[in-house]
């Protein structure tokens, strides 16, 4: 029985270590599949990038093969948190340009920037053929979205450089420079703002069953406890996207931190229109830090404790030989 | 009526001189593992004094024992619900000071200190946490009236005199103490076992063994919930803080299998002790237990039934008991003691478990006058103990004290007791010096409720037992009890304290 076995999944083995080989040679020998590119694209990258629709809260990638060289671009894409710490003039050029938000590391692999700038900027070859170290990746399909990030995939260290846009640079007052986006007026949008704060509380579960917002984020005009502080505070979070911004945002949810959360169970459009109308009215709230707060209770908690244990247990045993010491 | 056996015994407090002599084969035998070094199952106490632990009579503070709510027994401790919400912090556990903390010294250092200028010394550690401690009590911190006016001044036992006679016991020319030795009782209605959680389902992890009434912790059971060592108002059932399971006397019941003495009744040097027999109606053991205070001490003798009554006998029979153990209850010193003689009284007996433990009270703190309000040796001898006789209410240590110790503040019986015990000794006295008219010696033997015939036998087993005499052992036929289940060889071998397994705490 148990040598069957093993010379099963020997084969199984077997298999897997030739179609992992086999891998790399299908894709080295493509430049890149363009239907590909456009599934990543959307699902990535179309959060804050238009192609030929004008500036959301990243630029516009249309013709970008003709602004920029390839080899940086693909740098560029597959870590930007390491080009922007190493202070490439372009990167913070753009970062200032674009509100001094970072672009995150969405840990796109190489081989999938191929097929990224296959789809927006055809017609450029690359002159370094993809590294033999992604081999092991599998191939990206478009109907399916890729199994959460690895550590391997994403940057490798966390505290190299922040990923995400700090809770700092969210809630700084929004820089002189003309924002690309023009935060719309807080015209009336659709949805309801009172579903959206049920959402965000968790007083509605969200319908695919992802975590609700408060669990990590604090956000201004909340009651008790207020939120977690895990994540940024989302007080600031539509005056500096705007309505497109928030919303591609909401809709593809693109932190790394978030991916794991909502990666198979995203919000659906309704939940996104509600979820976006109470940003905008967060927005007029004030939010205070919440840690400070935090300790504050958990003291108050502690003292209640001690004091039940005191009441409940007052006439415990103690201190016999000692009290007649002090009797004396 | 369901008579039944048990394992009794009775300390002689006149004889005890305070050696520790039993407390230290104890412990060399049960108690020198890990995790027992507080334990002191067998102590001896000195009167007045605190105890170990410290002040352990005091049971408005350990909630030991049985108190009677009108017609109702209950522990003083805590009731079934009570158990289940004190269940995983009993708040009435002796703490480690209120024993002592275990010590000893880093000898080692004496050896190997590096050669210097100063003398090396070996400091004390803890032997619970091998650090260095300071020493501020120990088991016997009182020992004869150490530290007196912390220690003695605080016997719970004192509380029963005048502010006048407490002075008075403080002056030095007045003071007075004795002995107490101390084991587990193995009583007839034991606290321990009514307070042990593991108990609510039946069997418990305490149980008191049907053959002998010896009461014991089986160590697989036991869950180390703690409700025994506050349960017991003696503070005889002490946790092993190693194992997690609490551990108390067992009466050296391998020993007793095998004919021997328990270790500290056969190492006495004083011989204070005797073990033997008494045959008890179990039928009786809630009512006896639920008498008025000053009833108690009459009440725990009648339970006791006389091995030599056929009735008896034949009940005794009818529930199992041996021929051999009849035989042996019959021939049994403490029966004399306790139920013949009515010289022998159970310790703090207001705590209501029954102890099956006995104590002559002390004459000797006791044998010396007063004569015009002072204490006067000269004038005793002038008057060859005759005063002694009326003047039992002017004694060193108050008769009251010796009540509150030993008959629930019934004065009268502790009274009995001692006019007995006096009339022996005058009575032996006289047949050897001739000082004592046989009239007189009529009206004194009328007084003490004794007969010539009864004050030698006292006199007998008091002054010059034999070994047979103090310890009359039964046959317990453990390889014939046991032959069902191990090879009675195999068995021989095996019986000690230990664990068939490895324990690991749960």
């Amino acid at each position: 029985m148990a040598s069957k076995r093993a010379a099963r999944s020997g084969l199984v083995f077997l298999v897997l270590l030739v179609g992992a080989l086999l891998a790399p040679v299908v894709v080295a020998a493509s430049p890149g599949d363009a239907a590909k590119g456009e599934a990543i694209f959307k699902q990535k990258c179309a959060a804050c990038h238009t192609v030929g629709g004008g500036k959301t809260v990243g630029p516009d990638l249309k013709d970008i093969g003709a602004k920029r060289d390839r080899e940086w671009l693909t740098r560029f894409i597959t870590e930007p948190d390491k080009v922007l710490a190493a202070k490439d003039p372009i990167a913070t050029a753009l970062l200032q340009e674009y509100n001094n938000i970072p672009m995150p590391n969405m840990g796109i692999s190489k081989t999938e920037v191929e097929d990224v700038l296959a789809f927006l900027a055809p017609g450029t070859v690359t002159t370094t053929p993809p590294p033999p170290t992604t081999a092991t990746s599998p191939p990206p399909t478009s109907a399916i979205p890729p199994p959460p990030p690895t550590a391997t995939v994403i940057s490798p260290s966390p505290t190299a450089s922040p990923p995400l846009p700090s809770a700092t640079s969210i809630t700084t007052p929004v820089s002189p420079t003309p924002s690309p986006a023009p935060a719309p007026l807080p015209t009336t949008l659709p949805g309801n703002p009172q579903t959206g704060r049920d959402l965000f509380t968790g007083n509605t579960p969200l319908k695919n069953g992802g975590t609700p917002c408060i669990a990590c984020h604090n956000i201004g005009g909340l009651e008790g406890l207020q939120g977690g502080a895990l994540a940024p505070d989302l007080t600031a979070t539509f005056s500096k996207y705007g309505d497109a911004g928030t919303a591609s945002i909401l809709s593809t949810l693109p932190f790394p931190a978030m991916k794991p959360l909502y990666g198979d169970k995203p919000l659906t459009p309704e939940e996104i229109t509600d979820l976006k109308v109470f940003l905008q009215q967060a927005g007029t709230e004030q939010s205070s830090p919440v840690a400070g707060r935090l300790i504050v209770y958990i003291l108050i908690g502690l003292a209640v404790l001690i004091l039940v244990v005191q009441i409940v247990w007052r006439r415990r045993l103690a201190g016999v030989r000692k009290s007649l010491l002090l009797l004396r | 009526m369901d008579i039944r056996a048990q394992v009794s015994m009775v300390f002689h407090l006149d004889k005890c001189v305070g050696c520790h002599t039993c407390s230290v084969a104890c412990k060399n035998i049960w108690t020198d593992r890990r995790g027992t070094e507080h334990m002191w199952w067998n102590n001896v106490e000195t009167k007045p004094g605190t105890g170990f632990p410290t002040l352990w009579e005091d049971q408005e503070k350990y909630k030991g024992g049985w108190v009677k709510k009108g017609k109702k027994l209950t522990l003083r401790l805590q009731g079934r619900v009570r158990t289940l919400t004190n269940i995983f912090h009993n708040p009435n556990l002796p703490t480690v000071d209120e024993y002592f903390e275990p010590w000893t010294y880093r000898y080692d250092d004496l050896f190997n200190s590096p050669e210097g200028h100063d003398q090396p010394t070996a400091r004390p550690v803890s032997q619970v946490t091998n650090r260095p401690v300071d020493i501020v009590s120990g088991p016997n911190w009182d020992d004869d009236l150490g530290g007196s006016a912390i220690y003695a001044r605080n016997d719970p036992n004192l509380k029963s005199l005048t502010d006048e006679e407490r002075a008075q016991l403080r002056k030095l020319e007045r003071i007075a103490f004795f002995y107490v030795p101390r084991i587990c009782n193995h009583c007839l209605n034991p606290a321990c076992v009514a307070a042990c959680p593991a108990g609510v389902a039946q069997p418990g992890a305490i149980y008191k063994r049907g053959e002998d009434g010896i009461v014991l912790i089986n160590p697989e059971k036991c869950r180390g919930w703690r409700m025994c060592v506050s349960a017991c108002p003696y503070k005889k059932s002490y946790y092993n803080w190693a194992t997690g399971k609490s551990e108390k006397c067992i009466l050296c019941y391998p020993r007793l299998e095998s004919g021997h003495a328990p270790a500290c009744f056969h190492v006495c040097v004083g011989r204070i002790r005797y073990l033997g027999i008494l045959l008890y109606d179990a039928s009786r053991i809630k009512e006896t237990a639920s008498v008025d205070d000053a009833e108690l001490v009459e009440a725990h003798r009648a339970i006791i039934q006389d091995p030599n009554d056929p009735e008896v006998i034949k009940a005794a029979k009818a529930n199992g008991v041996s021929d051999n153990m009849i035989s042996t209850a019959q021939r049994s010193p403490i029966y004399k003691f306790v139920k013949e003689w009515r010289l022998a009284l159970p310790l703090t007996p207001q705590f209501r478990t029954l102890p099956m433990l006995f104590y002559v009270p002390p004459l000797l703190p006791v044998l010396a006058a007063v004569k015009d309000g002072h204490y006067d040796i000269a004038g005793v001898a002038d008057e060859e103990l005759r005063p002694l006789l009326g003047s039992l209410d002017k004694l060193r240590v108050p008769l009251r004290y010796m009540a509150s110790l030993f008959a629930a503040g019934n004065v009268g019986i502790v009274e009995q007791v001692y006019r007995k015990l006096i009339a022996v000794r005058i009575f032996m006295r006289a047949q050897r010096v001739k000082d004592m008219p046989d009239a007189e010696m009529q009206q004194i033997l009328a007084q003490a409720n004794t007969t010539p015939e009864e004050v030698r036998a006292i006199h007998h087993l008091t002054a010059k037992p034999t070994f047979e005499q103090r310890f009359v052992i039964p046959p317990l036929n453990r390889e014939m009890a046991v032959e069902a289940t191990v090879d009675p060889y195999q068995h021989a071998h095996e019986a000690g304290f230990s664990f068939r397994k490895v324990i690991k705490r749960r």
